[in-house]
């Protein structure tokens, strides 16, 4: 387990580093790697369902192969895999060379679809550089058809035809890359500098929840598909903390364990849940019904905790914070970290998980235990 | 022979799967006389979501899940007057968190929701306060100290 805590810490820089596009061989920076995996595992989702192809297979091909690109070379590759069980990590080289050959039919639709996903972060100029370029390179006709709508959409702002079936995913995914700039508010009202997206921060909890799920022998592709879908429900809904019943929110709030009362709470709650529901209904709506209802189940399944996988990632997410919050006390020790881990230790009750915290307490125990004052 | 598991339930948790599990019918009598309607609306959190179910495996898989819990459940009774100091399964406990209130049920991990503060029994915090009593300060380990100070402790009739 100390293992994959090192290899969730090292993921990090997918959340650092910037990717590229060349456009008549200029590089252009656009968003992190992190942003970028996140709306291109969407996109493959709905693609392989639209297609009846593998959608697991898929959306581990982006994962994977965004998890190599953040790695500046192949040894800083090699010992980020070699953090992971054999399994797993044989599995993970196994897609990484698929995908870098571009042999499988899978491989090629996905390589297809990672260049078009850029088109939504391209200003005009670039933009229609960078169409003609695709034009080329592109064989899939479907996803041609979709670049189209997408470029014409970003470029003309042309309006959502509710006949056309790929304007509507067209549609969908500019919808969805909001959540690429969106910042977590939790983080923005701790007034940390470099505040995670909601992309990022699904990136993680996604690959998190496939190894982990793998490892605590549930269905790895359901953990990994809830990971990915469980917060499309904040794009009209936004990112509710459980600080907004507070009328007034200071840093010194957030500094202790804020605790609001239970009544206020489950009021929140509720009005929470009707919110994401509404927005994640707006957001599918665009979808044909099957991969709509699909995209629902997972999210309900997660919220309401119904199943085994529902209930593992519905806590993974809590612990993934942790993870982020480390990050941010590590370059900065003013970062309030005590709250968050007092809070995890009334959340989790999943084994793995806790053993996963334990591991994480243990690394940084030496500074971890400074923070706890004088004691009486 | 593998013993079946046995599930501690609140009469709320056990009130709240029981009519999880009558909408789930409805719903399995609907998708399997093919008409099911569009995604109906919210009525309410948690099982209430269940209305639009439109995937007959999905329903399936919980109808089963519920009717074995529900089968195999036990509903959590307050304990005797003489123990309603000390913190049991089902209790509702007043607490001070370093400085600060919270009040939390003690429920297991299928009851378990934090964010309605119901924490599950299993979880480090409510693991520690279990068997403990009014006015005892509980200290949850880790590297990170945190003291809870048991301040009431209610049950439900």
């Amino acid at each position: 387990m100390t293992k994959i805590v090192d290899f969730l810490l090292e993921i990090e820089k997918a959340r650092r580093t910037k990717k590229q596009i060349f456009v008549n061989n200029k590089p252009i920076k656009t968003r992190t790697i992190a942003d970028h995996a996140f709306l291109e595992a969407i996109f493959v989702f709905v693609y392989a369902r639209l297609n009846n192809l593998d959608a697991d297979k898929m959306i581990k091909m982006v994962l994977v192969s965004n998890l190599y690109q953040s790695c500046e070379n192949e040894q800083e590759w090699r010992h980020m895999i070699s953090l992971l069980p054999k399994n797993t990590k044989e599995e993970i080289k196994k897609l990484n060379q698929q995908t870098l050959n571009g042999k499988t039919k899978l491989s090629r639709v996905a390589q297809e679809i990672v260049k078009i996903e850029k088109i939504i972060h391209l200003k005009k100029k670039n933009l229609l550089l960078y169409s003609q370029i695709l034009d080329k390179e592109i064989r899939n006709p479907q996803i041609l058809k979709i670049k189209k709508a997408l470029v014409e959409k970003i470029d003309a702002h042309k309006q959502t035809s509710q006949e056309d079936l790929y304007d509507k995913i067209a549609q969908f995914l500019l919808g969805v890359s909001f959540l690429q700039s969106f910042k977590r508010r939790g983080w923005v009202m701790t007034g940390v500098r470099d505040v995670e997206t909601v992309a990022q921060h699904t990136f993680h909890l996604t690959i998190a929840s496939w190894i982990l799920g793998e490892k605590k022998g549930l269905d790895p592709n359901k953990t990994m598909k809830l990971g990915l879908i469980h917060d499309l429900c904040e794009i009209y809904a936004g990112d509710q903390t459980p600080y907004d019943p507070l009328k007034k929110i200071s840093k010194d709030i957030l500094k202790k364990p804020a605790r609001i009362p239970k009544n206020k709470k489950i009021e929140w709650l509720i009005k929470k849940k009707q919110k994401e529901w509404e927005s994640l209904k707006r957001t599918t709506e665009l979808l044909p019904r099957e991969i709509a209802n699909e995209i629902k189940n997972l999210w309900v399944e997660f919220e309401e905790r119904l199943t085994k996988e529902g209930r593992f990632v519905y806590q993974l997410d809590k612990v993934e914070n942790v993870f982020q919050a480390t990050h941010y006390w590590l370059k900065d020790k003013e970062f309030p970290i005590v709250p968050w881990w007092v809070r995890i230790k009334e959340v989790v009750d999943d084994k793995l998980l806790l053993d996963l915290i334990a591991q994480l307490d243990e690394k940084f125990k030496y500074h971890l235990l400074k923070l706890n004052g004088p004691q009486k | 022979m593998v013993a079946e598991t046995k599930y501690y339930l609140t009469k709320e948790g056990f009130e709240k799967l029981s009519r999880e599990l009558e909408k789930l019918k409805e719903q399995k009598k609907i998708i399997m006389e093919e008409e099911a309607p569009d995604i109906a609306d919210l009525h309410g959190p948690d099982a209430e979501y269940l209305t639009f179910q439109e995937d007959l495996g999905f329903v399936e898989r919980r109808l089963e899940e519920i009717e074995a819990i529900l089968k195999n459940c036990e509903i959590l009774k307050p304990p005797p007057k003489h123990k309603r100091h000390i913190v049991h399964l089902g209790a509702t406990v007043e607490v001070e968190i370093n400085g600060q209130k919270d009040e939390f049920t003690i429920v297991t991990p299928i009851e378990a929701d934090p964010m309605a503060g119901r924490i599950s029994h299993e979880s480090p915090v409510g693991k520690a306060l279990l068997g403990r009593s009014i006015g005892e300060k509980v200290i949850v380990q880790s590297s990170i100290r945190a003291e809870y100070k048991i301040k009431k402790i209610k049950y439900n009739k």
